[in-house]
């Protein structure tokens, strides 16, 4: 199990897109599951026909979902628990949201260790891509991300002005096979869309 | 031709007990269906525990000779199920297959040496593959339809009946091979050829039968040495099957039929279901059997069709279409309960139907070297038990629609490529020192609305949105204009811009060019 984590706009989500491009392009089987329901299935990068796409409306379903899809043998089990946005409300409905604190607390201990034996004892990998580092010493590899400048051509305000991509610097705090790495400048280029 | 024949008696008792194994050992009698069960109700069948208790009793003589006896309606929907899983288990075996009446099903025997052995395995496997599907068969195999169907009737006397997980067990078989057929024929006695409510018969007339008795002739072999001619002018056209039986030389022809394209199981209620928790204690009970019919000839459902007969004889029919093919009984129950409870019958439910649609299970070649992949049959259950878990269409490939609309995406059907033969390619090499991953955009689903304050220029300078998705522009591309599905109901008219937030937030919003709301579609990451 391996775990991103990282803010918005810092490159998390274009990390966790190279892993699954990656391993769809060498023939593997891949899910991703993302109850935020935000995967782009328009650029080209990751072979769709090796991709399982599950989009489960509760958190809880979304652990579940990935180590079902860890006990089908698939090869790399992209869990993204990464939230961008407040869930959208529903028009003309008046919401009362009561808070339950002990039914919201992240998710505990136990599921990872039971997401880290699973992915072990199945020969895949988990990938967790969430905003604070969340699995803990469950976690082979954790990496961190910040962001960094953005880069822009053209001048400002100026028409045919173009965002071009971003910075980011990278470093891998937790290795369990190893020390932690120095920072790594990421270089996160806009394709365009 | 070889034939063997797959005989399973008392079709209405083995098809309760396939619903009810445990009561394989107790007195139970199947009497008339649509009949409450009062006294004057008639038997059809009991099982060996009530042995005093013959067919044709009425209910109070059955319970006055066996006091313990249990009774039980006939059921059509569980008979039907039961004739069909015969044919199934006949289909397991050979492909060549006739279904002669319910529970009587005849095939092609020759050929299948290769597979199963000499005849006596050919035999055993017929009589294992309707176990699996719960039924306890008898099986004959000679030289014709007519000579099979006895050679299993002969095979009757061996049959025990014993409870199974999946029904009953206890099938027998009888081989009777080309060089002993007449001496077999010989010595049967004549009632073996008349047709009783127990077991289907050679369609004889029973008052042939009779005749034959008071002639004095007692078996076949009497009647096989009769000079034909004589045998015509005293009992007229029905004298020349009978000889051609007697004989050996073989009556009705051979004709084989297409497997069934539907799995069905059914159950009828004694009481009307007005909830679900009792419906679905049915369902699982009847996908159990479906499944289990399903695994034995190398099934998988691709589609459930649930059936439901109602308090006024009207049907509710469902249907379920699977995200990928499965046998897996939960799942498949899950993805019920769900329908039932989206659209819950409208009134009570009388009886239960559970069709199957079935699709071939797709094996794969495991690797020699490297790791254990997942297989299709497993990626087909890990779909149908995903689909079960998250809902209908929340699970299957990525596909990106013909369509302009920003970051659209659509679930199909999840049916990846077989592997590749050749080896697979290694990855391109990165140039050395350049770290560059593609950014990636975070797809807002719905896109949430923002209040953006523009300056003169029509350029964004504040953003006004929920939670961190607001703040001071410091950074902005666009307008790009996107005009497109004019021609439709949801026109498409949009300005698109690229916007920093102040904090290095990275969003694409739009804004309407009819309304001049601003939605923000999505974050870059």
């Amino acid at each position: 199990m391996h775990e991103i984590a990282a803010p918005a706009s810092a490159g998390g989500t274009a990390l966790l897109r190279a892993a699954l491009a990656a391993a769809t392009r060498a023939g593997e089987l891949c899910a991703l599951v993302d109850p935020e329901d935000s995967f782009d299935p328009r650029p080209a990068d990751i072979d769709l026909r090796r991709l399982l796409w599950v989009r489960p409306r509760d958190p809880s379903h979304a652990l579940r979902a990935a180590e079902i899809a860890l006990e089908a043998r698939f090869s790399l089990v992209a869990l993204d628990l990464a939230r961008t946005a407040p869930p959208a409300r529903i028009e003309g409905v008046h919401v009362v949201r009561f808070e339950f604190l002990r039914k919201r607390r992240a998710p505990g201990e136990g599921i990872w260790a039971r997401l880290a034996r699973c992915a072990q004892k199945h020969g895949g990998a988990l990938l967790v891509f969430s905003r604070e580092p969340q699995a803990g010493s469950f976690s082979s590899t954790t990496i961190e991300i910040e962001r960094d400048r953005s880069r822009w051509e053209g001048s400002a305000g100026a028409p045919g002005r173009l965002l071009r991509g971003a910075g980011a610097v990278a470093a891998v705090t937790r290795f369990r096979h190893g020390a932690p790495s120095a920072p790594i400048r990421l270089h996160l280029c806009w394709e365009g869309g | 031709m070889r034939v063997a024949c797959l005989l399973v008696p008392d079709l209405s008792l083995v098809a309760a007990l396939r619903a009810a194994p445990h009561l394989a050992t107790a007195p139970l009698a199947i009497v008339q269906a649509g009949r409450d069960l009062g006294g004057r109700a008639l038997v059809i069948a009991a099982n060996p525990a009530a042995s005093c208790v013959a067919a044709g009793m009425t209910l109070s003589e059955a319970r006055s000779l066996c006091p313990g006896l249990d009774a039980q309606s006939e059921s059509p929907e569980r008979v039907r199920a039961a004739a069909q899983a015969a044919v199934e288990a006949a289909c397991a075996v050979s492909p060549r297959v006739e279904e002669t009446a319910p529970g009587l099903v005849h095939l092609d025997a020759s050929g299948l040496s290769s597979l199963f052995g000499d005849e006596r395995g050919i035999a055993r496997a017929l009589v294992a593959s309707a176990e699996r599907v719960g039924l306890c068969a008898a099986v004959g195999i000679a030289e014709g339809k007519s000579v099979a169907l006895l050679a299993a009737r002969a095979a009757l006397a061996d049959v025990e009946l014993e409870a199974s997980p999946n029904g009953v067990r206890g099938g027998a078989f009888r081989v009777v091979p080309r060089e002993e057929q007449a001496a077999f024929l010989a010595d049967l006695p004549l009632f073996a050829l008349a047709s009783s409510a127990r077991v289907p018969g050679l369609d004889l007339d029973g008052d042939l039968v009779e005749t034959l008795q008071r002639f004095g002739l007692r078996t076949l072999g009497e009647i096989a040495r009769l000079p034909p001619g004589p045998l015509a002018a005293r009992l007229g056209p029905g004298a020349a099957p009978l000889l051609r039986i007697a004989r050996g030389e073989g009556e009705g022809t051979f004709v084989p039929q297409h497997p069934p394209e539907r799995f069905e199981e059914g159950e009828e209620l004694e009481w009307e279901a007005t909830s679900l928790e009792p419906l679905l204690f049915l369902c699982k009970a009847l996908l159990d059997r479906l499944c289990a019919r399903l695994g034995a000839r190398g099934l998988m459902a691709r589609e459930l069709t649930l059936l439901l007969r109602l308090e006024g004889g009207s049907w509710d029919a469902r249907s379920i279409e699977l995200a990928g093919p499965s046998r897996e009984a939960q799942p498949l129950l899950q993805l019920l309960r769900l329908s039932l409870e989206g659209r819950p019958p409208v009134s009570g439910v009388r009886a239960v139907r559970l069709c199957a649609a079935p699709a071939r299970e797709v094996l794969a070649q495991l690797p020699l070297f490297g790791p254990r992949t997942a297989s299709p049959t497993q990626v087909a259950a890990a779909v149908a038990r995903l689909h079960a878990l998250v809902g209908e269409g929340r699970v299957g490939m990525p596909v990106a629609p013909d369509t302009h609309r920003p970051f659209a995406a659509e679930v199909a059907r999840f049916a990846p490529p077989p592997d590749e033969t050749q080896p697979r390619a290694a990855p391109a090499a990165r140039p050395a020192g350049r770290d560059e991953v593609p950014l990636a955009a975070r797809a807002l689903r719905p896109p949430r609305e923002a209040e953006v304050r523009c300056d003169a220029r029509g350029q964004p300078l504040l953003v006004i949105g929920e939670g961190a998705l607001g703040g001071r522009v410091v950074q902005s591309a666009g307008p790009w204009r996107t005009v497109a599905e004019w021609w439709t109901d949801r026109p498409l008219a949009l300005d698109s811009y690229d916007l920093e937030i102040a904090g290095g937030l990275l969003i694409r919003a739009s804004r309407e060019l009819d309304s001049g709301a601003w939605w923000i579609e999505a974050v870059y990451d």
